[in-house]
């Protein structure tokens, strides 16, 4: 836009406009006053620009003009420049100093938000308001004004002390829901997919679906998100033993195995990122895996991957496994409660054995501890004010044994358990799954630890804990 | 005699009638007479109003107010969308205000209940008795079809008060409960639906919804009769963004038989500590609350010494020495068997069953311990004794915003008055023991609320929930890091400092 900066002589420019405007519409005297500050109004449109005090002054002597109006009962004279000259800067791309005034495009219809510095606002439709029927004016009845919109409409839409004139034609960034691309490894390939590009896709569904926390509360809602197989198959076929590995923006993990995935009986798995109609906020979305259907299936919660920003597809590598818990009470966790568990309370130590050494991955010992260590108590299964460890009892002291597949079995105390940071049941062996025959877990801990239990040994396929009391 | 007696009835007929016009009232817009309302009529849209001492005749002491029946002309005008003069005539006076403003005034200036059924004008410090004819020069407002998104407690009610309003000045107001008034009006403004025109919303909400364009500011509605406290929890960027509507208080709730006599109002908090020890061994848990929540630990940070719950620079300090004192101190009272952490559920449940003898809880649960018939009472929250500080509640706001898009922000700010005026104010929140952010309105239900006390006692040491996205950032983190600190998988200080870095990350993203 061009801008004359030499304000004084564009003031008097202005005045001596004004003077020649009144001298020939009305018998009254410009009073000669100048403005008090100078002054700017922010417009927001297809483009964003200001219109400042010597720009309005060449569009005023080009063409102001005059309205009388009645307010507070009596006539007013004001003379300005017309709304739709302003308007013209921003109701397109093109570049000024002649801006071309979309007059088509007003008519069509958009909505103009004007507002005052003290915050007032007021919206209208540029289809109900005539384009030459407003303007902003800087002289009332001979005297300075600070700039207002002012015409033949209703007074609700004159507003003193303009500070923007905003539009909707404006894109609003901070509105624009974050940029947020889920990443797929499959078959080989990888690819990321804007959830706008999963939304305009064949393979959004919409549906109910629930899932119920490890406490026992149940969630309903109605999901929107891509098909989960549908999006794996455009990359791989999928069978009952491979795994899907979900990665959330948090660093948790999840697999799922493929039979899962593949098990549509009572509803079908979607990456959802959409609840009842708004876009999931970043934590649990912005995706998550829900089940939906017509028979609103419910899940386990830690099957709800909350927070999903990559998904891995590997093929037949999935082997389930389950570790048996024994004491007080009695659990068998799965492998996704295992990894759940990992994936919480993650500890890494760098285990030496046999001169070598190698990193393994996995929780503390001792929160096992939590499943059978009391006869009602165990890690998310009451309200969450309860602890499910009961330290008291590991503090008194308690045998645990930690037995491998073959039959093997290494016995601890629990004094020497509690709070052990260093001593881990591990899952992960230099940051894949365990390798065959130390598969499904294994007891290590870091060789710099501060407490190495009497007795401990290395055990590998670790197969059940026994708390003896 | 029948001449006389007829005489006679015709001229009491004449007094009669001659009394009747003169206690009508007469109100006239632009100087046209729009209508005549009888003090009978008055007198039944009338409610309590309390006006300013220096208003009041023979008040009995500054701060005080005198409490009358009156109507808002804001009430018996039709709407206006400015207002500059007002004239008012008695037999004897007659008097005159010229203010450009006076359509933003409408609902601060009543006519008041006078003896001999006549109704006194009441313009700010101003008054004229007996009046009898009003003339207000003002614009009607022509907006019409207005949408209000509510939300929280009270829908019911506040419906039914905007019905009110919308069928005295026939006006077609929709009111739509929105459980998430924020998470609704980003979604819809994203999608490029319909806004409304007025919504309530929480302090919190305020910085992001302003940063998205969402909300017009309300300096210009800025009335002194609406407590600072409130109009600070919706300032962001320098700007007010919602009309304080009312808010809820932290408090010390008490079950009586159990609990002992009532605590006076400026207790300690090692009295609090006497009492739970008092009762350990007599009561399952002498003292229960969510210590898992920054919300519950941020009053007793402040006892010992936080300076404000936002540092200077706006941003939220989790590792400062007086909320790890503060966690040191209620860790110890877990230890000695006095408090038992426990989230809301359980706590009301062990309240309601005289398993805990003190909880911490909102005024909000006031009329749910009412509803089921619980002795229970409430105290202010205490002093720490070793600070001179006291342990200070959180007021949680709740206010009225304009949307930035509204096509009808006149009348969207005509009913966040008329809902914000005192009369209404009072009769709302004392329908919901929630706190009216109109003093005006506090002065109405000094008499009649009994918690009046604790909960003015509240308002004065309490701390605003700020309108802050950190604020929003530090609850979350510190929701997951106090767990850990409660069932013992970290120490105090490690996990404030973890709880710092979480804070600072997710404020840097």
């Amino acid at each position: 836009m061009k801008k004359h900066t030499a304000r004084s002589l564009g003031t008097a420019l202005l005045a001596l406009a004004a003077w020649a405007l009144s001298a020939q519409s009305a018998p009254q005297a410009v009073s000669g006053a100048t403005p008090e500050a100078k002054w700017s109004i922010a417009l927001a449109g297809a483009r964003k620009d200001s219109l400042v005090e010597s720009y309005y002054e060449k569009l005023y002597n080009a063409g102001a003009v005059t309205k009388t109006v009645e307010r507070k009962g009596v006539k007013a004279t004001y003379k300005g420049v017309p709304l739709s000259k302003i308007v013209a800067m921003v109701d397109g791309a093109d570049s000024g100093p002649n801006y071309a005034f979309d007059e088509a495009l007003w008519k069509a219809g958009y909505e103009i938000t004007l507002v005052a510095k003290d915050g007032y606002a007021k919206t209208f439709s540029t289809k109900e308001v005539a384009p030459e029927a407003l303007m902003v004016a800087v002289w009332a009845d001979g005297k300075w004004i600070a700039p207002m919109t002012v015409g033949d409409t209703a007074s609700g839409l004159w507003v003193k002390d303009l500070a923007s004139i905003e539009t909707s034609l404006a894109p609003n960034p901070a509105l624009a829901a974050p940029a947020f691309s889920i990443e797929i490894e499959a078959g080989g390939a990888t690819a990321s997919f804007t959830l706008e590009e999963l939304e305009a896709s064949d393979l959004y569904l919409e549906g109910t679906g629930s899932y119920t926390t490890s406490a026992g509360t149940k969630y309903t809602n109605v999901y929107g998100g891509a098909k989960l197989l549908g999006l794996i198959e455009r990359f791989t076929k999928l069978s009952a033993e491979d795994s899907v590995t979900f990665v959330a923006m948090d660093g948790y993990e999840m697999t799922y195995p493929g039979s899962q995935v593949l098990d549509q009986k009572d509803g079908t798995w979607i990456l959802a990122f959409e609840m009842d109609g708004a876009r999931i906020p970043k934590d649990p979305g912005y995706v998550r895996t829900v089940k939906v259907g017509p028979a609103n299936p419910n899940i386990d919660g830690h099957n709800s991957v909350r927070m999903v920003r990559r998904l891995v597809v590997k093929q037949k590598d999935f082997k389930p496994f389950s570790l048996k818990l024994e004491g007080k009470m009695g659990f068998e966790l799965d492998r996704a409660t295992v990894q759940s568990c990992v994936s919480c309370h993650k500890r890494t130590v760098t285990y030496e054995a046999k001169g070598k050494t190698a990193v393994y991955t996995g929780f503390p010992a001792y929160l096992a501890l939590g499943y059978v260590d009391d006869p009602k108590y165990a890690p998310h299964k009451q309200d969450k004010s309860l602890a499910a460890y009961d330290e008291a009892a590991a503090k008194a002291g308690y045998k645990v044994v930690f037995a491998a597949a073959d039959g093997f079995k290494v016995t601890l105390d629990s004094r020497e358990l509690n709070r052990n940071e260093d001593v881990i049941i591990a899952m992960y062996k230099d940051e894949a799954i365990l390798p065959e025959g130390e598969f499904p877990l294994a007891l290590a801990w870091d060789r710099g630890a501060k407490l190495v239990p009497a007795g401990i040994k290395g055990l590998r396929q670790l197969a059940s804990i026994r708390a003896e009391f | 005699m029948g001449c006389r007696r007829r005489c006679r009835a015709a001229s009491f007929s004449l007094l009669a009638l001659f009394a009747l016009r003169a206690l009508a009232l007469e109100l006239a817009l632009n100087g046209a007479r729009i209508r005549s309302i009888s003090s009978a009529e008055l007198s039944s849209l009338a409610g309590p109003v309390a006006l300013p001492a220096q208003a009041a005749r023979g008040a009995a002491a500054a701060g005080e107010a005198s409490l009358v029946r009156g109507v808002s002309l804001g009430e018996l005008y039709p709407l206006v969308a400015e207002a500059w003069r007002l004239e008012a005539k008695s037999a004897s006076a007659s008097r005159a205000w010229e203010d450009e403003g006076l359509g933003e005034r409408l609902f601060e200036l009543y006519l008041v209940e006078a003896p001999g059924g006549t109704w006194e004008l009441r313009v700010g410090g101003e008054r004229l008795g007996a009046a009898e004819r009003l003339d207000l020069a003002a614009e009607v407002l022509a907006e019409d079809g207005a949408e209000f998104w509510v939300s929280w407690e009270g829908v019911a009610e506040l419906k039914a008060e905007v019905a009110r309003f919308a069928k005295a000045h026939g006006r077609s107001i929709k009111t739509v409960e929105v459980p998430n008034t924020q998470s609704k009006l980003v979604a819809v403004a994203r999608g490029g639906g319909k806004l409304p025109d007025l919504v309530m919303i929480q302090s919190d909400y305020a910085p992001g919804l302003a940063r998205m364009g969402l909300l017009q500011s309300v300096e210009y509605l800025r009335s002194p009769d609406l407590v600072d406290k409130g109009f600070e929890a919706f300032r962001s960027e320098g700007r007010y963004w919602a009309l304080p509507f009312y808010f809820d208080a932290q408090l010390v709730f008490y079950r009586g038989s159990i609990a002992g006599p009532a605590p006076r109002p400026d207790w300690s908090l090692e009295e609090l500590e006497a009492r739970a020890r008092a009762l350990k061994g007599k009561v399952e848990h002498p003292l229960a609350w969510n210590l898992y929540s920054a919300y519950w630990l941020l009053p007793f940070a402040a006892g010992y010494g936080k300076a404000g719950i936002l540092d200077p620079a706006g941003g939220m300090r989790a590792d400062d020495e007086a909320t790890a004192r503060a966690l040191d101190q209620l860790l110890k009272l877990r230890d000695e068997g006095l408090l038992e952490p426990a989230e809301r559920d359980a706590m009301i449940s062990w309240f309601a069953s005289g398993k805990a003898a003190y909880i911490l809880s909102g005024s909000y649960s006031i009329p749910e311990f009412e509803r089921v018939g619980l002795d229970f009472g409430v105290a202010p929250y205490p002093v720490v004794a070793a600070t001179g500080k006291p342990v200070a509640p959180m007021l949680d706001f709740k206010g009225l915003a304009l949307s930035r898009r509204t096509a009808r922000p006149i009348l969207a700010r005509r009913l966040a008055q008329y809902l914000t005026s005192a009369p209404v104010q009072a009769r709302f929140t004392s329908s919901q023991s929630k706190l009216p952010a109109s003093k005006a309105a506090w002065e109405l239900s000094r008499g009649s609320n009994r918690y009046f006390e604790a909960l003015s006692r509240s308002y004065e040491i309490g701390l605003v929930v700020p309108p802050s996205e950190a604020y929003a950032a530090y609850k979350n983190v510190m929701w997951k890091i106090l767990r850990l600190v409660v069932t013992g998988q970290m120490r105090v200080r490690e996990a404030l400092a973890t709880a710092q870095r979480l804070v600072d990350e997710n404020l840097a993203e």
